[in-house]
């Protein structure tokens, strides 16, 4: 009879403690929301943040341009910036050597990576040849083509 | 992140398991002792093994350990009251789990290191995957185990794993490629077809799967997880559509072609045709669900040995039999909880590399448990995956665990090494 009753109590226990745990398990993940959000306050605000990709800001300026015209001296490096013999590229090389979609220039956490777009000729850095992602820094040569651009920062 | 509420989380998982084996025992009649200490003793190694990793300076997301525990528990004390001589075989699995999940932690801390031994973990993965097709043993309908000595498993448990690992480290240096070196066919895009070779490979394992083992659960969720990473490595919706024609296509031949394929999808949608025969077990789920109610009948007042293979893939219907909706409710928070955390992992994450290794290991978690509970419930055709950590299963409980040490691993906050 006692044993019963216990019995039945454990049932709710069981059902019970399923959603107290719940319930602090929901407490820490709105606490962490919250820490994030709170850090994110202290992180520079959308002014700041603006002068800061000032700072980040890069630019692709052609060294040598060889017979190839294009279109400016220099490039101002976005997100993420293409550049090949395609129309659609962000940087055209009109230059037969170089493939539609040649070679990338990616940001990631203030940081500029170059890739090579498994073209056809390759992508010199620093005139070695392109074969992983590789990280840029200030004054690194990029030939692309018979075009020639220094990363500047 | 203090490891104080962490540890109280787990002496509650532990309280949770402790109720539960003594409630069930208690029906009846009297208190089973054996299992009443095993379950103390798993409940006690819960907070050690945190209190240990913790100890060792691991710095992983604190919650996904709290989480694993209590649908371990909920799964410990299911078994115990379907099939209480396979308890102590599940809480040995428990604990092994346990060990494979510290392991599995420190190992992938340093996952770029293992990412350059990709080739590796795919064939490592494929050749486990053949192996079944070659060696296989038929266990209930699915020829996916493995005999190597006494030991039997199902290796596909764990070559998802190493799919998984193979995907995001191909993916990931392959992610401009796939993003930028596109063709366009008016909305659809595709890439060079040596990039989409991995999504051709995996779909056609998944072909394999589905002809050879009639194992639809693992081709679904290979296909599946395999789509949505070259979604996350990409940012491009134009590889679902790509994955949805291709998966499209693949089910429009396995039900023209194969009459197992084909009475799934039967059953699915009417189970009511045949009820007593080729539905049954569907069937039975359902009335197991519906008889539980907003609180369950209570654990040992049930039917739930009705249905067929209750203790492995249709468990969550004895949770909704015995524990209610309230029961099956709290399963399936844990489940978004625990998901959410991973992603969470992938969204933290320092690099790409880390970010899409625990998505892809989220994507993989969730769409196993919706593909199960949608199958149990009939929301979606049966296919037979076990319910993670809950469904009874050695395999399935240690690569889960496993899975879990992996995005822990990838939760750690470490400055970036750029």
């Amino acid at each position: 009879m006692v044993l019963n009753f216990i019995g039945i109590a454990l049932q709710y226990a069981v059902l019970a403690l399923l959603y107290y745990f719940l319930f602090k398990v929901l407490r820490a993940v709105y606490s962490d929301l919250k820490d994030e959000r709170s850090e994110a306050r202290l992180r520079p605000s959308a002014a700041d943040e603006s002068a800061a990709a000032e700072k980040d800001a890069a630019r692709l300026v052609v060294v040598d341009a060889g017979t190839v015209a294009m279109h400016r001296s220099a490039y101002e490096l976005a997100e993420t910036v293409s550049i090949g013999r395609g129309e659609g590229n962000d940087v055209v090389v009109a230059d037969s050597f170089v493939s539609h979609e040649h070679a990338l220039i990616t940001r990631y956490k203030h940081a500029f990576w170059l890739t090579d777009l498994n073209s056809t000729n390759g992508t010199l850095h620093n005139n070695r040849r392109v074969a992983d992602e590789i990280l840029l820094k200030n004054g690194d040569l990029i030939a692309v083509g018979a075009v020639t651009f220094r990363f500047e920062r | 992140m203090d490891t104080k509420r962490e540890c109280y989380l787990l002496l509650l998982a532990g309280a949770v398991l402790l109720a539960g084996v003594l409630a069930v025992s208690l029906v009846g009649g009297a208190p089973d002792y054996r299992a009443l200490v095993t379950a103390a003793g798993l409940a006690l190694a819960w907070p050690v093994a945190h209190f240990a990793l913790r100890r060792a300076g691991h710095l992983g997301d604190g919650l996904l350990l709290p989480l694993a525990a209590v649908l371990t528990a909920l799964g410990l004390i299911m078994v115990f009251r379907l099939k209480p001589g396979l308890f102590m075989v599940q809480a040995l699995w428990a604990a092994l789990g346990l060990a494979a999940f510290l392991g599995s932690a420190f190992f992938f801390r340093q996952a770029e290191r293992w990412s350059e031994y990709k080739y590796f973990w795919g064939l490592a993965g494929i050749a486990l995957l053949l192996a079944t097709a070659l060696f296989g043993v038929d266990i209930g309908g699915n020829k996916n185990w493995l005999f190597i000595g006494p030991v039997h498993f199902q290796p596909s448990e764990f070559a998802k794993l190493f799919i998984v690992l193979f995907l995001a480290a191909y993916l990931n240096e392959r992610r401009e490629v796939l993003t930028f070196a596109t063709r366009r066919y008016g909305p659809l895009i595709l890439p060079q077809p040596r990039i989409l070779a991995p999504l051709l490979a995996v779909w056609g394992l998944a072909m394999l799967m589905l002809v050879g083992q009639r194992d639809l659960g693992a081709a679904l969720l290979y296909f599946g997880t395999a789509t949505v990473m070259i979604y996350l490595a990409s940012g491009r919706a134009g590889y679902l559509l790509w994955g949805a024609g291709m998966f499209l296509v693949g089910s429009v031949l396995a039900y023209t072609l194969y009459p197992h394929v084909r009475a799934r999808i039967d059953i699915w949608l009417d189970p009511w045709a045949d009820p007593s025969g080729r539905a049954y077990q569907v069937v039975q789920s359902l009335f197991a669900l519906g008889s539980g109610g907003a609180l369950g009948s209570g654990l040992g007042y049930g039917f739930p040995g009705l249905v067929p293979e209750v203790h492995t893939d249709f468990i969550f219907a004895a949770i909704g039999e015995e524990l209610g909706l309230a029961g099956a409710g709290a399963v399936m928070m844990l489940y978004i909880l625990l998901v959410y955390r991973a992603f969470r992992a992938a969204l933290l994450a320092p690099s790409p590399f880390r970010a899409l290794l625990a998505g892809g290991l989220a994507v993989l978690l969730g769409l196993q448990v919706l593909v199960i509970v949608g199958g149990v419930t009939k929301f979606l055709p049966l296919t037979g995956v076990t319910l993670p950590l809950v469904s009874y299963g050695g395999s399935s409980v240690v690569a889960t665990f496993i899975l879990l040490g992996m995005v822990l691993a990838m939760s750690e906050k470490r400055p970036t090494d750029a």
